[in-house]
């Protein structure tokens, strides 16, 4: 077993609070990514489970041994670096057996143990190469095939990819995750990069302000964030937010009215947080792809086009809507971001007809918290 | 019009440092010349050239201990600068990891300690050396230039520590270093521009350093360069070739040592001031 299990951890530097009590469990053999902004405390946390930050409260078990207090190495953890870190007068092979080596392994087993890595990662050809002689690729194939060397119980990658090019970028999160099906290893991932948490993990934790806000699988996060936070965090482009008014509450069903547009009535599907009432604003959530046609929407507004992205397969439209402003898009000045599935003939400064389903909506009270899903979700 | 005015400009620029470094150079070059000259012509016509290359002088200062002075200074200099290196490296790699207040206010104190100078102390390191036992041994030199060289040597590897990526530091330590290991096995080896610029600036200081030789050590079998050289000038007072020739031998270990280095010195003086 390598599951880990961290309980009530804290971490501050100074006044500064990183980590302010996290509870988390990740099982034997998963593949858990922590996503946030900058700032949320992911890389805190990741270097505190490999033992390169000392925890002020709380506990790291790994596979069960309480692990808080033990030097990096005894962890049973091997951790891959954004800047590589491979060590620059080593060649290859030293990189990967240097661990084997502190460790006073004989020396057929470290052989065999760099052979069988490097198998793994391709790198074969390049044992007798410098770090210096090496693409970037490569570089990042070195240092994880360094934590494979180690057969450790746990693998922490500390945004591993982000000084990789977006094509290899694209190549490299496949190799992971077909590395992580060969290996079974349980793997924890921090990334800001939420393409990557939504296509690798088989559960994302979102972290904001040293806690944690959400834990889930990629669907259940993109799907039923707890709030406008992680709804605005996943997903790209972002998730459009408008804001609105609660007319009406029946019950567990709230009418809410935008400026511009007939009034909605979703059902209330989370009760718990505070006392909606008649008159409180609210914030109403919309996916880019959310919106639909005109015809058979329900609600139909004018969006006035400012720039249009054509990006092959699909089209971003950025524009003005009649009636009211967002609050929050990747659009910037209170415009909306709508992406077409398709391609689409449309130019800035033409102003469309755009459609939007009542039953498409994510409702967020004022503390932001999701009070209303879309129906499918 | 601006080519010209530039050409003009550089022209200026150049004559100044080519002026200044004749300043710097003519010595030397008379030093070396005259070395090779006879105790007449040296007299006789002092800016001539030798009339031929002959190693007699050198021969004659070699004869009256020049050798063995050269072998303190080496002594004293590798000493010193090994306990420099060791002790400024392991103290700046610290200091540069360090956060918050307390790695600042140390460092600063170690900076502080740059600007003192060795003359304002002269006395009491004299005392403390001979309170110790110490005088005429040639821990009495290597001790006291070991604790001036180190502010210096902390600064010049604190700017190169900065920019050390510490993640191969981590790195190391998830390969089973400790913190020790991890400086020795992986920091070290690829700290070859600042140990050498370190080295050089130190060996300049200490193989040229005469007042403090001068005090603590009075047994001729101990004395370094600078001070056997002036024991030379008093049996030689006549004798001003071989006096020279002296100062040539001197000389000559640190523009080996210097021109050996000279690339490692000046990458790291780029990475000063940080």
């Amino acid at each position: 077993m390598s599951d880990v299990k961290i309980s009530g951890l804290r971490k501050s530097y100074g006044r500064f609070e990183a980590i302010k009590g996290v509870d988390l469990t990740v099982a034997d053999g998963e593949f858990v990514v922590m996503v946030g902004p900058s700032g949320c405390g992911k890389s805190t946390l990741l270097r505190t489970i490999a033992g390169l930050e000392g925890a002020d409260e709380g506990a790291i078990a790994v596979g069960g041994r309480d692990v808080t207090h033990e030097e990096p190495a005894d962890r049973g953890v091997a951790m891959v670096f954004q800047n590589y870190a491979l060590y620059p007068h080593m060649n290859v092979s030293g990189n990967m057996s240097f661990g084997l080596r502190m460790a006073g392994m004989a020396k057929d087993k470290i052989a065999a143990a760099v052979e069988r890595a490097a198998g793994i990662l391709n790198i074969g050809d390049h044992l007798d190469k410098q770090p210096k002689a090496l693409s970037g690729g490569q570089k990042q194939r070195v240092a994880i095939g360094r934590a494979i060397t180690r057969q450790p119980e746990v693998f922490l990658f500390d945004e591993p990819l982000s000084n990789l090019d977006a094509a290899l970028r694209t190549k490299m999160r496949v190799e992971l995750g077909r590395l992580h099906a060969d290996l079974g290893a349980t793997m924890i991932y921090v990334t800001h990069d939420q393409t990557e948490a939504m296509t690798m993990a088989d559960r994302i934790v979102v972290l904001r302000d040293g806690l944690v806000e959400q834990v889930g699988s990629p669907r259940e996060l993109y799907n039923r964030p707890v709030g406008r936070f992680v709804a605005g965090f996943l997903g790209s482009p972002r998730m459009n937010v408008v804001p609105a008014r609660l007319t009406r509450r029946e019950g567990d069903r709230i009418t809410v009215s935008i400026d511009g547009l007939d009034d909605m009535t979703r059902p209330l599907d989370v009760t718990k947080g505070k006392d909606l009432r008649e008159g409180d604003t609210v914030f109403v959530g919309i996916r880019p792809e959310a919106f639909g046609p005109p015809e058979d929407s329900g609600r139909r507004f004018a969006l006035k086009i400012r720039v249009v992205e054509n990006l092959g397969r699909e089209t971003l439209v950025y524009g003005t809507p009649q009636g009211f402003v967002s609050d929050e898009s990747d659009a910037e000045d209170g415009d909306l971001v709508i992406q077409f599935a398709r391609q689409k003939d449309v130019r800035p400064g033409q102003t469309i007809d755009i459609g939007l389903s009542a039953s498409a909506l994510y409702i967020f009270d004022d503390a932001g918290l999701t009070r209303s899903f879309p129906n499918d979700h | 019009m601006n080519t010209r005015r530039l050409n003009a400009t550089t022209l200026v620029l150049y004559g100044f440092v080519g002026l200044m470094s004749l300043i710097v150079l003519l010595p030397v070059i008379y030093m070396i010349m005259a070395a090779f000259k006879t105790r007449t012509s040296m007299f006789v016509s002092p800016l001539a050239l030798p009339e031929s290359l002959s190693f007699e002088t050198f021969e004659r200062a070699w004869g009256v201990g020049v050798g063995g002075f050269m072998v303190n200074s080496l002594l004293v200099t590798f000493l010193s600068v090994v306990v420099i290196v060791i002790v400024s490296g392991m103290a700046a790699y610290a200091l540069s990891q360090m956060r918050g207040w307390v790695g600042q206010a140390i460092y600063l104190m170690i900076v502080a300690g740059f600007a003192i100078p060795v003359q304002a102390v002269l006395v009491p390191v004299f005392q403390i050396m001979s309170g110790a036992g110490l005088l005429n041994s040639r821990l009495a030199l290597v001790l006291p230039y070991a604790a001036y060289g180190i502010p210096f040597t902390v600064i010049l590897f604190y700017a190169f520590f900065l920019d050390f990526p510490k993640e191969l530091e981590e790195a190391a330590r998830l390969d089973g270093c400790s913190r020790f290991q991890a400086f020795v096995r992986v920091i070290l080896p690829l700290s070859g521009p600042a140990i050498a610029s370190a080295a050089i600036f130190q060996s300049v200081f200490i193989w040229n350093e005469f007042i403090l030789a001068l005090l603590v050590l009075t047994r001729r079998g101990l004395k370094t360069l600078p001070v056997g050289i002036l024991d030379l000038q008093g049996e030689f007072t006549s004798d001003w070739p071989a006096v020279l020739a002296g100062l040539t031998l001197a000389t000559l270990p640190l523009l080996i040592l210097f021109v050996l280095a000279q690339k490692y010195f000046v990458r790291s003086l780029a990475g000063l001031g940080k």
